[in-house]
């Protein structure tokens, strides 16, 4: 017994009953009163009447065609909708016309018969993606538009160390990209190549957030759009470096002064021979001092003098996570090349002295610094240049040895760097080499999905009790999914933009993660690229046959109840007017007086 | 019968009542709008006032129409008989009698003039007074306050704070600047160094112990000076300053910003380039200097003219000055004049170099400056010129033989042995001092181009890769290898190098002097007698022969000249067998620790850490530490008044978000950058670590 079956025999009921009522008053009345046409219009019209009154209560379903579900976005300009189609606008949308809906998971329940979709525009958001679930999808994408799609700020800045943000231009031909400094003096400037990709290189100065400017100008010099570039600068972190080598010289000399600045907790010996040793205080070379170090650097001669045990050690310290950093002064020995052939990094050729220059900014007037190398081969199966020279030659190499790293440096006066008012470097060489090589860190940090306002922000790897402190001060303390499992998996939905930070406690360590969350306004052309990017994904030829076979959508009441109020004004009419109402069809028939 | 006939002169009169009405009101309301608004006033309030009355006549015209006249004509004419419509009306529309009657009516027709309203004078009066009226309460609204001056005003004024109701600061610049003295009426002055400024300020009402309070602390009273305060001081450098009183509320920070007299420019004009090699037959160099100045450049500057004269390491300098006038404007001169070589004495060799020195006109003590030294040289034929550093950082061979003050050592200390030896062991150690001597005396000898006698000793490491003798083909063979040359006419020079044997090392032979090769063959021929009388065993004689050579060798030593041949730059390899054999007690390392150079602007950073919008983090901002920070540093800072009022801003209002950003934008100028540190790569993920270990497995 659904509604519609009650309602329906009520109304039967009704109709039943004044029908028979109408019975009843012809037969008393008398016959002068008797009307036949008025008896005729009450006995068709009210059953008319009780129908169309279901038919408000219940419109009839509309047509169950399997047409294309038309999906306007942010963008969609113009929709071009054949017959049969339907077309709703999300509600970034602005298409006249269009069915408005307030997500697309909504529009799929009004129109289940939807197996196809076009989505128009930049693409669905993060909230409409999921709805999609197996159905066919066609993407008509609206053109990005100009100025910033792509902006990838670095994740992990040291102080004093440099770093590029990578920007991604649309619709700039001989525009250029400047980076500028929160001072806003201008530090770098590009030109985006061909796919609209320019580099910009800034250094950070203190540790803490600091915000960059990236502007965009067209050809004209007219500034096209100007977007924040938030850098979070660490503070500096310790290393523990060991060097050995067979004398000291000033190459050393000026990696342990930069190292000292740079707060490197830097050990360095050197067995001159004959029982003498230069440097620190010397340490034994066993598995045990060696897992304390993060990184060891080691020319050749110091290679020779370690023996077996001692370069057994090493190689197991290195198979075990440490960096080592093999520096030839000179052309090693047989012995000694074949061991590093072992560690997968082969060297020929003569070990001759070669000046070669560092590579300089484009466009840079400044004479590029030259340093010296050992003219050596360096072949590797499966190695990465550690620095490469002016003409692209790899200065060095690594690879990945076991849980660690092992590089290989040709070059041996990189202090001339330092000497010719090349400080900066010198530093930033070393420091992209330790970076490089050195030991991963032990603690795990919990990872952060970059967000927006009011979007889902993915925390994972939560393992203690996590909190998230927002720009006013406000703490909101995500909960872990507990289906997630071993990934530890939280969300929240920032309210706020700016500077967030993930602090999770556990019992012995205090982890904090910043992660800066966009204002929903803030690089449109970003959110559009992605928009459209995440819609390529889903695009889908043939749908999965859906089991949603649900009843038809019904349509709008409207037309029904006017009929209704015509004929119930017609039934009324006549029922007042038990007499008139004969007259009534006479009256116009009857002559007006002059 | 058109009604125009009646209706136009009644408009017209109209039209002119109306007009005579609203003149006086348009008058008195241009009057209004010009007293408050000038000129756009005035043009606002009579545009608006014709319009108006302009539009309200034509309203007022549209009542003179056809019927207006019909019962104009009817109210005003008995004779019309109330049959003046018929006048207007259309003659076909008519009956014979209405034809007849309009007539009659036509005949008795009035002059239009019967239906013009009369003059209407009485607006017009009313009109003209409202208009004196509004004029009168305009006057007394708008010029009220400059009239009923000061008592009423003041009072009202004093019941509240002290405020500055005018500040004017006279500016006189230093007179050298010539710039004009001016007012300023703002606070915010830019000025030369060492202006004078006076400032002039009145408070309403007046406020006590008033003064200008800088921002390092110091201040400076402000006297009272009729009704107004002023304060007169020397801008000697740029400083923020606030104005203070008792009762006074906090004032915003004004800027004094001192820009000083920069030194003169001068560069070189002609020549365009230091150093310039004279033309053949140049007698004479012109040289032309620019000089340019903020304020004005001295009429005259000193050049200076120095002459280096001589060859090697024996030059003498000749140094005198010039004194040029200047042409050109004040501010922006040229210095010109021509040197006469002949008359310096310039000659094959030499160098001048000059100089000029340019001061500017600041007072009391003007800046100076020096151009580029400018060199004009004369190559010498001697050879090529000398690049300097080459030498020195060749390894340099050690000398093996003796000394002659070693010999003579020698020879005295075998002396005292002498009653304690053997003969033959003292005549052997005798002879052993003699080959000592010899080697020096060949030594020496080869300065003067001697030919070595016997064999020369190679260094040790060298024995037997080096003979002396002369061969074919050394340099100095005798002619007959060229003997395929056929003989030139005139090529006599070269006679000796034909026939004859120098026997000098040709670079050797040439550069000692006369005098010095005297006194080093005199040194040669006591060496001589020395190893003589060695050899013969008779030290005792070769002492004072010795002794004798030491002097000369000395007064060699002493000479302006002496040149060495070069030594070869190769080491002697290393000797295997003696590497190592040292002794080696006592040997330590010495510890280098390095410490690391503390930051020169921990304040800073520390600030600047403070400022960041750090979620979570503590709020408070060291402040003071950085004022310290920025008197030490001063100098440091490329604008420092900026980063004074962003620091002054904050605390004025530590919650302000927009002045931390500045005050971080600024802190981020004078931040140095630190040493670039490690950056550690996050720890290894699980799956990571079992892809890299999966990586060594099949090893």
């Amino acid at each position: 017994m659904t509604p519609s079956v009650i309602v329906a025999l009520m109304l039967l009921a009704a109709v039943v009953l004044s029908t028979a009522r109408l019975g009843l008053w012809w037969r008393k009345a008398e016959a002068a009163e008797r009307s036949l046409p008025r008896l005729v219009i009450l006995l068709a019209l009210t059953p008319v009447s009780a129908l169309l009154l279901y038919l408000i209560l219940f419109p009839p379903r509309l047509a169950a065609a399997p047409g294309t579900l038309i999906v306007a976005t942010r963008g969609a300009q113009a929709v071009d909708a054949q017959a049969g189609d339907r077309v709703v606008a999300l509600p970034e949308a602005n298409v006249p016309g269009a069915e408005r809906v307030p997500d697309l998971a909504t529009a799929l329940r009004l129109h289940p018969e939807a197996t196809r979709l076009t989505v128009v525009g930049d693409g669905l958001t993060p909230r409409d993606r999921a709805a999609v679930e197996g159905r066919a999808l066609r993407f008509v994408p609206s053109a990005l538009p100009r100025g910033v799609v792509r902006l990838d700020t670095p994740e992990r800045v040291a102080p004093g160390g440099a770093f590029q943000i990578g920007v991604t231009v649309n619709g700039m031909k001989g525009g250029m990209v400047e980076l500028l400094d929160p001072a806003g003096a201008v530090v770098d400037t590009q030109t985006p190549d061909a796919s609209g990709l320019a580099v910009l290189t800034g250094t950070a100065k203190a540790a803490g957030p600091v915000s960059f400017t990236v502007r965009v100008r067209d050809f004209t010099k007219a500034v096209v759009e100007t977007a924040e570039a938030p850098v979070w600068v660490d503070e500096a972190l310790t290393a523990r470096v060991r060097v050995i080598g067979g004398a000291p010289g000033p190459e050393i000399k000026y990696l342990r002064r930069w190292a000292a600045d740079a707060g490197i907790d830097m050990q360095a010996q050197f067995a001159l021979g004959g029982g003498v040793a230069a440097g620190d205080a010397p340490q034994p070379l066993t598995a045990a001092t060696l897992s304390q170090a993060d990184l060891l650097v080691i020319d050749e001669r110091g290679w020779e003098g370690l023996g077996d045990s001692g370069r057994a050690a090493v190689v197991s310290a290195v198979r075990g996570g440490m960096g080592l950093l093999l520096r030839p002064t000179a052309l090693p020995s047989e012995a000694t090349s074949a061991q590093w052939a072992a560690l997968g990094l082969r060297l020929s050729g003569t070990g001759d002295p070669v000046t070669v220059s560092l590579p300089v900014a484009a466009g840079s007037k400044d004479k590029a610094p030259t340093v010296t190398r050992l003219n050596l081969r360096l072949d590797s199966a499966d190695a990465v240049p550690l620095a490469v020279d002016s003409s692209g030659q790899p200065l060095g190499l690594w690879r990945a040895e076991g849980r660690g790293r092992v590089g290989l440096w040709s070059v041996t006066d990189s202090f001339a760097l330092t000497l010719s008012g090349e400080g900066g470097r010198h530093q930033a060489l070393w420091s992209g080499l330790f970076s490089t090589l050195v030991r991963r860190s032990n603690a795990a940090l919990p990872t952060v999905t970059a967000g927006r306002v009011h979007q889902r922000v993915s925390l994972c790897g939560l393992s203690g009790a996590a909190e998230v402190l927002d720009p006013q001060g406000g703490v909101s303390h995500p909960v872990v999914d507990t289906a997630t499992g071993e990934a530890r998996c939280a969300a929240v939905w920032p309210a706020q933009a700016g500077w967030h930070v993930l602090r999770v406690t556990t019992s012995d360590t205090v982890q904090a993660v910043p992660f800066y969350v966009l204002s929903d306004k803030a690089l449109p052309g970003v959110q559009a690229l992605e928009a459209r990017e995440s819609t390529q994904a889903l695009v889908a030829d043939d749908a999965r046959p859906t089991e949603t076979k649900g009843e038809g959508r019904r349509g709008t009441a409207g037309p029904w109840f006017l009929g209704w109020l015509l004929v119930s004004a017609v039934l009324w009419w006549v029922e007042r007017n038990p007499i008139k109402g004969v007259s009534l069809f006479g009256k116009k028939a009857r002559p007006t007086k002059s | 019968m058109t009604t125009q006939r009646f209706t136009g002169p009644a408009r017209l009169r109209s039209l002119l009542n109306d007009g005579l009405t609203a003149l006086p009101l348009i008058v008195a309301m241009a009057f209004a709008g010009w007293a408050v608004g000038a000129k756009a006033g005035l043009l606002m309030a009579l545009c608006l006032g014709l319009f108006v009355a302009f539009g309200l006549a034509l309203w007022r015209l549209r009542r003179f129409d056809r019927a207006w006249v019909i019962a104009a004509l009817n109210a005003h004419r008995a004779e019309m008989e109330d049959s003046a419509d018929l006048l207007f009306a259309r003659a076909e529309n008519l009956n014979p009698l209405q034809i007849l009657q309009r007539q009659r009516l036509i005949e008795r027709l009035p002059s239009p003039a019967v239906l013009t309203p009369p003059w209407r004078w009485k607006p017009v009066s009313f009109a003209v007074a409202a208009g004196l009226g509004i004029a009168a309460l305009t006057a007394a609204f708008v010029w009220w306050p400059q009239i009923r001056v000061t008592p009423v005003a003041l009072r009202r004024a004093e019941a509240g704070a002290p405020k500055l109701i005018s500040a004017e600061v006279a500016v006189t610049p230093p007179a050298y600047t010539r710039q004009a003295a001016h007012r300023e009426t703002t606070l915010d002055l830019k000025v030369p160094q060492n202006t004078r400024l006076t400032w002039r300020l009145r408070f309403a009402p007046d406020a006590a112990n008033e003064r200008l309070v800088f921002h390092d602390g110091q201040s400076v009273a402000l006297r009272r000076d009729g009704n107004g305060w002023t304060a007169t001081l020397s801008a000697d450098r740029s400083r923020l300053y606030r104005l203070a009183a008792d009762g006074l509320p906090a004032q915003p920070l004004h800027r004094l910003e001192v820009t000083p007299d920069a030194p003169p420019k001068v560069e070189a004009v002609l020549p365009d380039r230091a150093l310039t090699l004279v033309t053949p037959g140049q007698t004479q160099w012109p040289l032309v200097f620019g000089a340019s100045d903020d304020y004005g450049v001295a009429p005259t500057a000193e050049l200076r003219i120095i002459q280096a004269q001589g060859q090697g390491e024996n030059i003498t300098f000749r140094e005198r000055t010039m004194t040029l006038s200047g042409t050109g404007g004040a501010a922006d001169k040229r210095f010109a004049t021509r040197l006469d070589l002949n008359s310096l004495g310039f000659a094959v060799g030499d160098d001048l170099i000059v100089q000029l020195t340019v001061h500017d006109n600041r007072t009391p003590s003007p800046q100076e400056v020096r151009s580029p030294s400018l060199i004009l040289r004369w190559p010498s034929d001697l050879g090529a010129e000398s690049t300097g550093l080459e030498a020195l950082a060749r390894k340099t061979l050690p000398a093996y033989f003796r000394s002659q003050r070693q010999i003579i050592i020698d020879i005295e200390a075998l002396l005292k042995e002498k009653p304690r030896l053997k003969p033959d062991t003292f005549l052997s150690r005798s002879d052993s001092i003699a080959v000592d001597q010899r080697l020096l005396r060949l030594r020496y000898g080869q300065f003067l181009g001697e030919e070595a006698e016997g064999e020369r000793e190679a260094p040790p490491g060298q024995e037997g890769t080096h003979g002396d003798e002369h061969s074919a083909g050394d340099g100095h063979d005798h002619g007959e290898s060229k003997g395929n040359a056929a003989p030139v006419f005139g090529d006599g020079g070269n006679v000796t190098a034909e026939y004859g044997h120098t026997h000098d090392e040709p670079e050797a032979a040439t550069l000692l002097d006369p005098e010095t090769r005297a006194t080093l063959k005199k040194a040669l021929d006591e060496m001589w007698q020395s190893e003589l009388h060695l050899r013969q065993g008779n030290p005792q004689t070769a002492l004072p022969h010795a002794y004798k050579a030491l002097g000369y060798i000395k007064e060699v030593q002493q000479a302006t000249r002496i040149f060495l041949s070069r030594v070869g730059p190769e080491l002697p390899p290393i000797d295997n067998n003696r590497r190592m054999t040292g002794k080696r007690e006592g040997i330590a390392p010495v510890p280098f620790a390095v410490t690391a150079a503390p930051s020169p602007d921990a304040p800073v950073v520390a600030l600047w850490t403070a400022l960041a919008e750090t979620p979570g983090a503590k709020r408070d901002m060291p402040l003071a530490a950085l004022d310290g920070w920025l008197r030490a540093n001063e100098g440091r800072v490329s604008d420092p008044l900026s980063l004074l009022a962003a620091v002054e801003a904050v605390r004025a209002d530590p919650g302000c978000t927009s002045c931390r950003q500045t005050l971080r934008g600024q802190l981020w100028r004078v931040l140095t950058r630190p040493p670039a540190g490690v950056v550690r790569r996050p720890a290894v993920t699980a799956s990571g670590g079992r892809y890299l270990d999966a990586l060594e497995r099949p090893r």
